[in-house]
């Protein structure tokens, strides 16, 4: 309160209050007659979804603080940014265009024909596994709660997030269809109709998983995912066979125009079919297969606005345990910590599919080095072998995401993180063990090097994954509490920035000096130096902690030798 | 602080042996069943029989229907008993329980207040903040009552004088 304020408190006369007589209050007419405790005969009066719709939007537009336009001035620079990647990937596309147009090689014939197939039938499976996890039709939470209930058409209120929905993945699947196309040399009738098969089959798709979420039916949905996951797998592998010499088969470059224009068709006749129906069962998508999508891109919203991937990945896990429910018991083997060991082991039995997608990636490094990009092999094998040995450190993730778990072993922290790394170093000790003949060269246009080498290469992209694997699951969360940077987008604490690299950077370190020539003992100098500190052997957030509570411990102790201290008065004259 | 001669750290192996702790952050594996949690924490900290231990405690905190059950689906109050469990299934000289009643029901309060009463008989240090009357009768041998705003004022009160 200022001291104006108060002064004029202070001058206001201080008035008695008026006592007004007042007549006892009449019980029996404050207590209403209450007819309506059931509902009423009467039929309910209509409700305008569309309007509804649009008092909602009114609503939220209303509370805005910042207009589109104030948000795109502020982010100038991203914008700038994503211009300049853009005008990078637009020159990448026209020299690639330019190397792959003049190929005549079977290696590059065969890349350049099948490539936007496999492309497609992954797209697909990814489009399919995408509109699984969140619905494709969702609502939030608030929405399911408020609205859901009411004696409304869900279909008028849904039907434009389900339009949203195929759209979203025309124009997306349609661009990047286009794009790879492009990379691939095509020709621009090519590219167009690779463009229009992706985008209207990736529509359609979406349409009939809509229509399969309508009736609560996953199988049918599921079982097509699995189809054009294993054609576009089926179909790399072709082409790193074709490229290595293995399999003899010859196709000419036409044949994929018209196959584009057929798929682009039934996509068309999908999308028209599937999207009808699934409009017809909007009305029937229950509250809770809704809000279970909703919910799910909020708190990934909330995990993507802190760049914490970590966190998306946790999400995901934790939905795809809660959908699981309940598994069947097994006991631990041995005691200390090569019981952590066991149960990671034990692991390995019960989710296969980890182990699936492992054994899988060893194409990459074969795809890699059969198309002639020998000099980039150890960095995308490496980033391939990042994200396949993340699902194998559950228990490093569990461990080093909250101090809770970990208090309860009696060993210290690095003890806990190396015990957890061991089944996943097994795996990429193994991994690779199979990738050593791409590094040293299964192809013509492949890598060059000796056996010794390539088994070196080969070990320090094994390292180089595992470790990118341990930092990526160790992230810690962003720490706002920190300094913050100032951008040109706001404040900004600086470990968000970092967390976008955090994994890549371990990839990028302990593979650089393979890719420039350097000698590769100092890559195992880096991988060495990055164990150390990754284990946790200088944990730096335990070192502050033990240092604050010694400097409690001292302070605590001074604070007591104050008080115990006898005050003796000066001696007077 | 120390605990029998060691600085109370809590990264300390020795420490982490020594004190079994139940507070809010308590993290459990979102791939391990109720029971595997169980077993992993008693082998982990060499218990021997481990497989009784493990079956006993199960039994004590009417975890046993929800045994093959993953974390994620259980309830606050079921979540609640096996947080306590880990505590109970492992080797402790010093027990650190923060609201240790929160999301039990009457007759899980009850049972707590007891097993705690038996453990403090056997000679286990318990350090509980609660909030449930009943609770800290049954338990606590010292007490120290937190009031006013802030907690702020504090005053101490000795009963049993262990």
């Amino acid at each position: 309160m200022s001291k104006k304020s108060r002064k004029l408190i202070r001058s206001t006369p201080i008035v008695p209050p008026v006592v007004v007589e007042q007549s006892p209050p009449d019980v029996t007419a404050a207590i209403p007659e209450r007819e309506y405790y059931f509902l009423p005969s009467a039929a309910p009066e209509a409700v305008d979804e569309k309007h509804l719709h649009d008092l909602i939007k009114e609503w939220r537009h209303g509370r805005a603080t910042r207009r589109l336009v104030d948000a795109i001035q502020d982010a100038y620079v991203t914008i700038f940014s994503v211009a300049m990647i853009g005008a990078m990937v637009t020159n990448l596309v026209l020299k690639a265009q330019a190397t792959v147009a003049n190929c005549g090689t079977d290696s590059c014939l065969s890349a350049r024909t099948l490539v936007p197939w496999a492309a497609l039938a992954g797209g697909f499976a990814l489009t399919l596994g995408l509109s699984r996890l969140f619905g494709p039709v969702l609502a939030s939470a608030a929405e399911g709660f408020w609205l859901m209930d009411a004696p409304i058409h869900r279909r008028r209120l849904l039907g434009g997030r389900l339009v949203l929905a195929v759209t979203a993945a025309g124009l997306i699947g349609a661009l990047l269809g286009g794009l790879i196309a492009a990379l691939t040399g095509s020709s621009p009738l090519s590219i167009g109709l690779w463009a229009l098969a992706n985008g209207l089959g990736g529509a359609g798709l979406i349409a009939f998983a809509a229509a399969e979420q309508g009736i609560e039916r996953h199988k049918l949905v599921r079982a097509v995912q699995g189809i054009f996951a294993a054609l576009g797998l089926g179909t790399m592998l072709l082409v790193v066979s074709i490229a290595a010499g293995w399999v003899d088969f010859s196709l000419s470059s036409d044949v994929g125009v018209p196959i584009a224009a057929v798929v682009a068709g039934l996509g068309l006749v999908l999308l028209i079919a599937a999207l009808g129906l699934a409009f017809r069962r909007l009305d029937e998508i229950r509250r809770a297969r809704l809000i279970s999508g909703g919910s799910l891109v909020s708190g990934m919203q909330g995990a993507m606005f802190a760049l914490d991937f970590g966190l998306v990945r946790d999400i995901l896990v934790e939905r795809d345990a809660a959908a699981r429910g309940h598994v069947k018991p097994t006991k631990g083997q041995g005691v200390g910590l090569s019981a952590l060991v066991w149960r990671d082991l034990q692991r390995l039995w019960r989710y296969p599919a980890s182990l699936i997608g492992l054994v899988l990636s060893l194409v990459v490094p074969y795809a890699v080095d059969a198309l002639g990009l020998a000099s980039l092999n150890p960095f995308i094998s490496g980033l391939v072998l990042v994200a396949v040995l993340v699902p194998f450190l559950s228990t490093l993730r569990v461990l080093s995401r909250t101090g809770g778990l970990a208090r309860m072993f009696p060993f210290k922290t690095s003890q806990l993180r190396t015990a957890s790394m061991v089944v996943p170093f097994v795996l990429a000790a193994v991994w690779q063990l199979a990738a050593i003949p791409a590094f040293v060269g299964i192809t013509a246009a492949g890598a060059e090097r000796t056996v010794i080498d390539g088994m070196l290469v080969s070990l320090i992209i094994g390292a180089a994954g595992l470790l990118g694997a341990v930092r990526w699951v160790t992230a810690k969360p962003v720490d706002f509490k920190t300094p913050m940077v100032a951008t040109e987008s706001g404040a900004m604490p600086p470990t968000l920035i970092f967390n976008l690299f955090r994994g890549f950077d371990m990839v990028a370190l302990i593979t650089a000096p393979v890719m420039f020539g350097a000698s590769p003992v100092w890559s195992l100098l880096l991988a060495g130096v990055a164990f150390v500190g990754l284990r946790g052997t200088f944990n730096m957030d335990e070192l502050r902690v033990e240092q604050e509570a010694l400097q409690r411990e001292t302070a605590a102790a001074k604070a007591q030798r104050t008080t115990e201290k006898i005050k003796i008065p000066k001696p007077g004259r | 602080m120390e605990i029998d001669g060691i600085l109370l750290r809590e990264t300390n192996p020795l420490v982490r042996r020594a004190v079994a702790t139940v507070i809010d952050d308590l993290d459990f594996f979102p791939d391990l069943s109720v029971v595997e949690h169980l077993d992993l924490l008693a082998r982990g900290s060499w218990v021997p029989d481990a497989d009784d231990a493990v079956d006993e405690i199960l039994h004590e905190v009417q975890l046993v229907p929800q045994s093959g059950q993953l974390p994620g689906t259980l309830s606050s109050g079921q979540r609640r008993r096996l947080a306590l469990a880990t505590a109970f299934v492992r080797p402790r000289k010093l027990l650190i329980l923060d609201e240790p009643e929160q999301r039990l029901d009457t007759e899980g309060v009850q049972w707590l207040a007891g097993r705690l009463r038996a453990e403090r008989e056997r000679g286990l240090a318990i350090v509980m903040a609660s909030h449930e009357p009943m609770l800290v009768e049954a338990v606590a041998t010292r007490v120290v009552r937190l009031t006013g705003v802030g907690g702020s004022d504090a005053t101490e009160a000795a009963e049993g004088g262990e």
